[in-house]
């Protein structure tokens, strides 16, 4: 089911008026969420609704075998246990298909038959998300840093379908405990969730969509044809677009888990204003990046054991990082250069002395680090490294070429959203402070008008978010 | 509306429990009033039903090209009385009128609208060149495409649903820019069978008078396992009726007929094998369908997807073989193709231009 439709609308009203009748009832209650997150998941594939379910099954395996072991080696044998269980959906899913065919391919080019069974598989949708929710409440039970919570809970927390299918990636510790404390219906701040909802759905429906289907589709489908203009506006606009649809989600995603009385973890920062790579990745899916440093980055040493395990570290970390975003050779070198883009980063303030914090310094690094990240995305975006590199080198020899993509609408479009990475957030919690004294009916009117525009500057149908595919 | 607890953190976690109770209550900014869950539910049923009334003509619409079944029953038995509503009291007028500000038609057909370069933008098209057919050459059709030039480009749209779209983007890498123009006018979710989503006897027309292409690719039928409908609405012949295979033929006629009466040489793409196999026999009775209107024409020609892309005992498989190397080369979907599929199926295409219509290989990319 996907946030902007109108079957994601009834199906939100209905399960409003649940969650807070039952809300003074626990165990009815978190039946009752449980009971609809599963059918908010079994709306794309009721097939993988067991996937969930055993996911959240081994997990809670896994920490409860972590428990009850006082000694270090089989705390450490269970916690490994029960990640293996955890993520061997998602590596047989997501991973098998793609390297079973890399490994066939490179033995047949040294005259080898590995035999290896060739397979295709529907990616369940959120296995990612809902596999490293696991794997942070197997590890936090192991560092002591959650309690084994309830079988219901564990259930509830890794499938409360806010965050199901795109994230936030929500730790243990953030979500569990409010699972166990009522809510209090007098108070439900909906300006704030509405806010949220509305920008989400303006920037994903309107925007997110306009732009990748006039400008990045068109380019990134035949780059080969396109000048130098269009090539150059396609990078920009494609960062506009990945920020719209996921940060547009993840808003609409915090929005309506706030309406249910749940605070989740902030994803996005304005990640386009980052001063170098480490600073946007402060700033961007902070959720995800927070993970990777946590259950990976300092289980590999972290920068406790010198600068070039440090730097090697880094360069892991982010290849991995890549690769969960999609078995593909373009997520992993996007996340090799991600990685070395942050390791030489490392090296620099490590090495060299800071440069002095002038505006032409700053918006210097600002734009520099803009571009890099552009560049990484149109290999993120490129159907193969071939394609991103014939799009790259439009760069350089398609300067004959008139452009057919940039329209002042699409300037015009970047512009705004690109800039208002750098609008303070006074004016808008301003703008939620008055709205928050609307009554109801006021309030109600304000929404439809803001829904019916949103439906006429959108197009017909919306794409699925981006980030469903990881 | 009550005056919260109050913080100044923008990203604000939960608070302790309400000392009156063992509530917990969200915190919010400074100065941020919050609402009772009753009275949120109540302008969430505002705003969704205002917005219902404001747009219900637009529903109606998307309604009404729903696959027929019980779903689209429900729907326009729901909004059919909201749209007269709206219709009663002016609001539809109003609507329209926003819309048409925002630069949206209001009564634009559902599967969306084709957009065609202006015609005066285009040199004349050239004429075809009958000749005769080649002793040796079974496959050769009886008439040649003209030779394009970089002053008069050779046009060649591609039509179709979704894996026409798919197909369009890797034919025009086939062809040389400076030689070939290619409009890419796939529709997802269209077909021939469903006129009130998408009248494609209509777009094609208007590709025709429009762009004259040179060359109409078509790729269509995946969506049409569906009774044929008007442009209007009307059930024209159902789902597994007799009347069903008569009526689709007499579309593919028609909509064939359309582009070669404008002048145009078509290649006409069949279905490929998909994954489901209950699908197999009504795509194989469209193929059929497809190479009976099409070979005996002239100027159009058949490109089988089926076989192509079938094991050597009729199976459907994702991979592609080639140097003992494989390829994947169908979607997990199991009906659409990779990039990589996509271009197998562009490079069939053009090699059957050229060798059936004689395109010169100087119009291909290097």
């Amino acid at each position: 089911m996907l946030f902007p439709t109108i079957d994601f609308a009834i199906f939100f009203a209905l399960v409003f008026l649940g969650h807070w009748l039952l809300n003074p009832k626990p165990l009815p209650w978190k039946l009752f969420m449980i009971g609809a997150s599963y059918v908010f998941y079994a709306w794309w594939d009721v097939h993988f609704v067991w996937l969930l379910a055993g996911v959240s099954g081994a997990s809670q395996v896994g920490a409860l075998a972590i428990s009850r072991h006082s000694d270090e080696m089989r705390r450490r044998i269970a916690m490994a246990g029960g990640i293996a269980l955890t993520i061997a959906p998602l590596l047989y899913f997501k991973y098998y298909g793609f390297f079973s065919l890399n490994l066939t391919n490179t033995a047949s080019s040294l005259g080898l038959n590995l035999g290896l069974p060739l397979v295709q598989l529907i990616l369940p949708v959120g296995i990612s998300f809902f596999t490293f929710m696991a794997i942070s409440y197997i590890v936090d039970v192991y560092r002591g840093n959650t309690h084994v919570a309830s079988w219901i809970d564990v259930f509830l927390y890794l499938s409360f379908f806010p965050h199901l299918v795109a994230g936030p990636i929500v730790r243990p510790d953030e979500l569990i405990p409010q699972l166990d404390v009522r809510r209090d219906p007098r108070h439900v701040d909906i300006a704030g969730a509405s806010w949220l909802i509305f920008g989400g759905l303006f920037k994903k429906v309107v925007v997110s969509s306009f732009l990748a289907s006039t400008v990045v589709d068109p380019v990134f489908g035949d780059p080969s044809s396109h000048s130098a203009i269009d090539a150059a506006f396609a990078m920009v606009a494609y960062a506009v677009v990945i920020y719209t649809d996921f940060s547009g989600y993840t808003d609409i995603a915090i929005g309506l888990a706030r309406l249910l009385g749940f605070q989740f973890p902030q994803n996005f920062d304005r990640p386009y204003s980052a001063r170098s790579l480490q600073d946007f990745w402060r700033r961007w899916h902070m959720t995800l990046s927070r993970w990777l440093r946590d259950y990976l980055y300092i289980p590999l040493g972290g920068s406790k054991r010198g600068d070039v395990r440090m730097y090697v570290n880094i360069v892991v970390t982010m290849v991995l990082g890549g690769l969960w975003h999609g078995a593909a050779w373009t997520f992993v070198f996007w996340g090799l250069y991600h990685g070395i883009g942050q390791a030489v980063g490392a090296w620099k303030r490590a090495h060299l002395p800071p440069r002095p914090e002038t505006p032409m310094v700053v918006w210097g690094q600002r734009l520099s680090t803009f571009a890099l990240v552009c560049v990484g995305w149109t290999f993120f975006r490129a159907d193969s490294m071939g394609t991103a590199l014939t799009l790259l080198g439009r760069l350089v020899v398609g300067w004959a070429t008139p452009t057919e993509v940039v329209t002042p609408l699409v300037v015009g479009t970047i512009a705004l959203m690109l800039s208002l990475q750098y609008v303070p957030r006074g004016p808008a919690l301003v703008m939620q402070e008055r709205m928050s004294r609307w009554r109801p009916v006021p309030m109600g009117l304000a929404g439809a008008a803001a829904l019916f525009v949103i439906a006429t500057l959108g197009p017909q149908g919306v794409a699925p978010f981006i980030y469903f595919q990881f | 509306m009550t005056r919260s607890n109050t913080t100044d953190d923008p990203n604000p976690t939960l608070e302790h429990p309400d000392p009156r109770g063992d509530e917990a209550r969200a915190a919010v900014p400074h100065g941020r009033e919050t609402m009772p869950a009753g009275r949120v539910l109540i302008a969430m049923l505002v705003a969704l039903l205002v917005w219902g009334l404001l747009y219900a003509p637009s529903l109606k619409r998307s309604s009404e090209a729903q696959p027929l079944g019980t779903r689209r029953t429900v729907s326009l038995w729901v909004l059919r009385p909201v749209a007269a509503i709206a219709d009663a009291v002016a609001l539809t007028s109003v609507t329209d009128g926003v819309m048409r500000a925002f630069g949206r038609d209001p009564n634009a057909a559902p599967g969306g609208t084709i957009d065609v370069p202006e015609p005066e933008e285009l040199p004349t098209v050239g004429p075809s060149v009958s000749v005769a057919p080649e002793p040796e050459g079974p496959v050769t059709k009886d008439s040649k495409i003209r030779r394009p030039t970089p002053t008069n480009e050779l046009r060649v749209v591609v039509v179709g649903d979704s894996l026409a779209a798919g197909l369009g983007v890797y034919l025009e890498r086939e062809f040389r820019p400076q030689l070939v123009r290619l409009s890419r006018q796939g529709r997802i979710s269209t077909g021939l069978s469903r006129l009130d989503y998408f009248d494609w006897m209509t777009a094609m027309r208007q590709i025709e008078n429009g762009f004259e292409p040179d060359l109409v690719v078509v790729m269509i039928g995946d969506n049409d396992n569906q009774s044929l409908q008007s442009p209007g609405g009307k059930t024209v012949a159902e789902i597994g009726s007799f009347e069903w295979p008569k009526g689709y033929e007499a579309r593919v006629e028609e909509f064939s007929r359309i582009a070669v009466d404008g002048g145009a040489h078509v290649a006409w793409v069949g279905l490929p094998i998909v994954q489901r196999k209950e699908r197999w026999d009504v795509m194989q009775r469209q193929n059929d369908i497809f190479e009976r209107v099409v070979i005996p024409e002239p100027n159009a020609l058949y490109v089988d997807t089926w076989d192509r892309f079938s094991t050597r005992d009729g199976q459907y498989t994702p991979f592609h073989w080639q140097d003992g190397k494989a390829e994947v080369i169908r979607a997990a979907d199991g009906l659409h193709f990779t990039p990589r599929g996509y271009e197998l199926v562009a490079e069939a295409v053009t090699e059957a231009v050229v060798d059936q219509f004689r395109l010169t290989p100087k119009a291909l990319a290097d």
